[in-house]
């Protein structure tokens, strides 16, 4: 057994790279991939309660707010770009642009939140009213989740970003948040045409 | 992370604690109070939440119970020091190495600490994984203990559906899973000359959520109303009207046992994906990584699905949302489709990497190349695409579109097809071979056997006839027992013979390991097989008491499962032994050409002082002049007698 | 075929795509749901058909092992016996 200095046994040597793909972003994508199947087996929840429930679709009795959910869909959406925008700004060495861009896409997100949640208490029916009530609390509460979880990580890269993190040759602590706060904003997007639209 | 990261700034090693602080470094004193403050946390919440909306009973305990399953874990790892590392670079503050990410142990109290090293993490994951191994052992030796005549004699109804449900549960997802995972935390990154794993962080926080979704299933007796009593299967809207408050500890456990394994599975595919040494294409990977490769895909797509399912029935059960209550629309049956469709992969994920473990070991031990390297890979491949296409076969007496029924019989016969080519290519491999009868070839030899018994009851229960005569009844039994028990647990009792001496540096005793085959695999046998004829004979499963005319295989059953049970205490013995006081084991005791068996036993803290190159195919037994790696680029590499055994 | 996901910029182009791709399948099915059943199949067709095609053109990766050990050290790895008479092992086996 060769003698480690102290000081580094705490970190392994270098593997051999044998992928071109880099292993954190290769972890989250499959960490994505098995988020969507969790959204999956909601949605066959959500498919179960629709095909069997036979009748007009919502059932009678429930209106949804498609007009304030295409709205905040919007600012969803537009925080993808702004995150885009954050990441291509620290590329470049542009670190203002990058505190700019991850403020403005965690306070987008948060307007999402806060809105969602403040629809969820005029809605005027329940998670227990019936399954149609079930079913779309769950879907969209899933989701407000991850865009929980997504804000707590978006975070995380805003403060180190005003810490002085981050330089324009090291900065996959804001590519990985970038690239979940995306699948978040594509689930929502499923999300909203199949619950509020179609 | 492996890799240098340069947007972190790493701090130096901290000077040890003293007095009281003591209490805040990561460890077991951190944990009591971390503990109790989450719990207060989390009661606060939801007392603070159901006051704000002028909901009746503020403190309810459901509720309560069910917050607190996810809080006080979470306490639990926040005090043990499982996210001090990440706390700190989220805040943006110097991260200090020492933070968990300690490699190797240098006592046995290291092992009961968060350590990064996936050789530690691999051995706290088979301790584990046998002591509930164990305990659900005797949770069946009480449930034998009451079948063994007709009428009731220990234990009442309710209990018996408890024992029965929480043996399952945790021989499921505390024992065979994760002693998988186990295995293949020690062995992959050597098998494939990678210094550890991917995110060793990551690999560490995964094994510490299997004993808290352990104790959480094993502490569902202690619930009021008992334990989960609707089996591991767990149907709604059994489980989700009609139970105690215990079936929550089953719904929350499956949520961070499959967190556990989600997070492994990733970084065994990563590590397997990004790491491998120069030279080891996908072709040449050991057929180990290939099935634990398949394994960890079916964990990432599939796991999500028992995630949701478990999910809902907690929900309709503490918040009493309608799932699965037909009055209010919901569809009772989607439990069951979206249970299985996890459930049947699982199935899968329980035997894949078994069937790595059994073609390393009889390849080497019958010193001959496997026969058909390619198509042993490829077979992992369709059982893993085929395997999400038969999940309705648990589902043709429930009442389900008759339609569905002929396609998921002819698929799940179809499995039988790669299924076959895995068996028959173990048959070749042994065939003119020679044979060494070590004790991780007779759990081989086994499995083998005894898999393809279960493999055929498999084709018969698929039958939808047979099915509809047999479902739910003793048959059904003693086919999960031929595939999980002569599958899975020979396949895992033969790795960990073969890598003991890997693991410890020591030799187990080899006289005690063949008694310990011999007693279970009669014992097994004895216990097992008459379950058929019970079965076809009508006895249903799942049941405290039965009529008298099947008290005489009954009282033969328990009988043969007590010695059974009794086996396990030879292995134990022998292991415990062995790592104490065993012989010293060779870097190489098999003679194989895999990379684990090239460094020393047990390994260097960071596996291999240089990345081997691979130069060859893995299982080149007796074949000239074959080589499967080279250290330091050296192609010339000479040719030394071995003496056969 | 190639992975279409390998960073974040190629995240946000698949979120693009995305928003298209469900934003004309919606609009169309607020019309009429069976042209939204026909928008649907056409991309989706349309996409798997663009994904098949797609080629990554790369340079292969570098394969030399990292050396640790000194520079003229050199060492045996591995080493398979020698394949024994037929006769021979026939004999072994009915041992
Ligand atoms: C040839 C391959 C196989 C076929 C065709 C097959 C078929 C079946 C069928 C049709 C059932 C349902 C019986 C019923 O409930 O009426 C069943 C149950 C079961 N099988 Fe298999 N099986 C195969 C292999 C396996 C393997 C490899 C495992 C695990 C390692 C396994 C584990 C189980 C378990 C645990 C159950 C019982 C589930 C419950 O609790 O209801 N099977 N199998
Ligand atoms: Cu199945």
């Amino acid at each position: 057994m060769t003698v480690q200095a102290e000081a580094h046994a705490a970190h392994p040597p270098e593997a051999h790279q044998s992928s071109r793909v880099d292993a954190r972003t290769l972890g989250m994508f499959l960490f994505i991939a098995s988020e969507v199947m969790l959204f999956g087996s909601f949605f066959t929840a959500y498919f179960f309660v629709r095909v069997s429930a036979h009748t007009h679709w919502p059932t009678a009795g429930h209106e949804l707010p498609v007009f304030v959910a295409g709205i905040n869909t919007i600012i969803l959406v537009s925080s993808s770009f702004t995150m885009h925008w954050a990441l291509q700004a620290i590329k470049r060495g542009n670190r203002a642009g990058l505190q700019a861009g991850l403020t403005l896409t965690f306070l987008l997100g948060l307007t999402f939140l806060l809105t969602q949640i403040r629809e969820y208490s005029r809605l005027g029916f329940a998670p227990y009213t019936d399954a149609f009530g079930t079913i779309f609390y769950c879907l969209t509460g899933l989701h407000g989740a991850h865009v929980f979880v997504g804000l707590t990580l978006l975070l995380a890269a805003t403060i180190r970003s005003y810490r002085g993190h981050y330089t324009a040759d090291a900065h996959w602590g804001v590519e990985i948040p970038g690239i979940y706060w995306h699948f978040v904003d594509v689930m929502w997007i499923v999300v909203y045409t199949t619950v509020y639209i179609l | 992370m492996t890799a240098v990261t340069h947007d972190e700034v790493h701090a130096g090693p901290a000077p040890p604690p003293t007095g009281w602080r003591r209490l805040l470094a990561p460890g077991w004193l951190r944990v009591p109070w971390m503990t109790a403050l989450f719990f207060g946390i989390g009661a606060g919440i939801t007392v603070l939440v159901r006051w704000l909306e002028g909901w009746d009973p503020i403190w309810k305990g459901s509720v309560i119970t069910t917050v607190e399953l996810t809080a006080v874990p979470f306490g639990f790892l926040a005090g043990i020091g499982g996210f001090d590392y990440w706390m700190r670079y989220a805040a943006g503050s110097p991260t200090r190495p020492e933070d968990h990410s300690g490699h190797g142990a240098r006592s046995w109290r290291d092992y009961f600490r968060i350590n990064t090293d996936h050789k530690v993490i691999g051995i706290q994951y088979l301790v584990t994984t046998i002591f509930f191994f164990v305990a659900a052992g005797l949770l069946a030796m009480l449930m034998r203990a009451e079948l063994a005549r007709p009428g009731m004699q220990f234990v009442d109804n309710q209990t018996f559906n408890g024992l029965f449900s929480v043996h399952a549960a945790l021989m499921i997802f505390l024992f065979v899973i994760p002693a998988f995972a186990g295995i293949g935390n020690y062995v992959i990154p050597l098998m494939i000359g990678a210094p550890d794993m991917a995110f060793p962080r990551l690999n560490a926080l995964s094994f510490w959520l299997l004993p808290i979704a352990g104790f959480m299933m094993l502490g569902s007796f202690l619930a009021p109303g008992g334990a989960f009593a609707s089996g591991w299967t767990g149907y709604a809207p059994l489980a989700s009207t009609h139970q105690p408050i215990g079936s929550v500890f089953f719904n929350m456990g499956v949520q961070w046992a499959g967190a556990s394994s989600i997070m492994t599975a990733l970084n065994f595919l990563v590590t397997i994906i990004t790491m491998r040494a120069p030279g080891m294409s996908f072709w040449r990977m050991p057929l180990l990584v290939w099935a634990n490769f398949t394994t960890s895909l079916l964990v990432v797509i599939a796991t999500p699905f028992i995630a949701g399912s478990q999910f809902f029935v907690m929900f309709d059960h503490v918040m009493h949302t309608h799932f699965f209550d037909y009055q209010a629309g919901g569809y009772p049956l989607g439990y069951q489709h979206i249970f299985w469709f996890y459930s049947h992969p699982a199935v899968y994920i329980m035997m894949l990497p078994g069937f790595g473990i059994a073609s390393e070991v009889i390849s080497v031990m019958s010193r001959k190349p496997i026969f058909g390297y390619r198509l042993m890979a490829l077979s992992l491949l369709a059982i893993l695409v085929l395997g999400f296409s038969v999940w309705a076969h648990h589902m043709f007496v429930a009442g389900m579109a008759p339609w569905l029924r002929v396609p998921m019989m002819v698929t799940s016969m179809v499995i039988a097809v790669p299924t076959g080519i895995k068996v028959f290519s173990w048959l070749a491999t042994l065939w003119d071979g020679r044979i060494h009868f070590d004790t991780p070839m007779l759990f081989a030899l086994g499995f083998v056997s005894m898999f393809v018994i279960g493999g055929l009851s498999g084709i018969y229960l698929a039958a939808v006839p047979i099915d509809i005569h047999t479902s739910d009844t003793y048959f059904v039994v003693a086919h999960i027992h031929y595939v999980l028990f002569g599958g899975s647990l020979f396949t895992i009792f033969a790795g960990i013979y073969f890598w003991f001496p890997k693991m410890t540096g020591r030799m187990y005793d080899e006289r005690l390991g063949k008694l310990h085959f011999w007693l279970t695999f009669i014992g097994f046998n004895l216990t097992f097989f008459p379950m058929h004829w019970l079965g076809i004979q009508g006895m249903p499963r799942r049941v405290a008491d039965y009529v008298p005319r099947f008290a005489d295989l009954n009282m033969f059953i328990s009988l043969a499962s007590f010695g059974l049970g009794a086996s396990t205490l030879v292995f134990v013995y022998n292991m415990v032994k062995s790592w104490r006081f065993g012989p010293a084991a060779a870097a190489n005791p098999w003679r194989s050409l895999t990379l684990e068996w090239q460094v020393s036993s047990p390994p260097p803290i960071f596996n291999f002082d240089e990345i081997p190159q691979v130069v060859g195919n893995p299982y080149e037994y007796g074949v000239p002049d074959a080589r499967h790696a080279v250290f330091n680029g050296d192609r010339q590499v000479e040719l030394e007698e071995v003496p056969t055994r | 075929m190639k992975n279409p996901l390998r960073s974040e910029a190629e995240a946000f182009r698949f979120l693009l795509g995305a928003a298209v791709y469900f934003g004309l399948i919606a609009i169309a099915g607020v019309i009429n749901h069976w042209a939204g059943l026909a928008v649907f199949v056409v991309l989706s067709v349309g996409v798997v058909w663009w994904w098949m095609r797609a080629r990554r053109i790369e340079p292969p990766l570098q394969a030399t092992p990292v050396r640790r050990g000194a520079p003229d050290e050199r060492r045996i790895l591995v080493i398979a016996n020698r394949r024994r008479s037929w006769s021979s092992r026939l004999r072994s086996i009915r041992l």
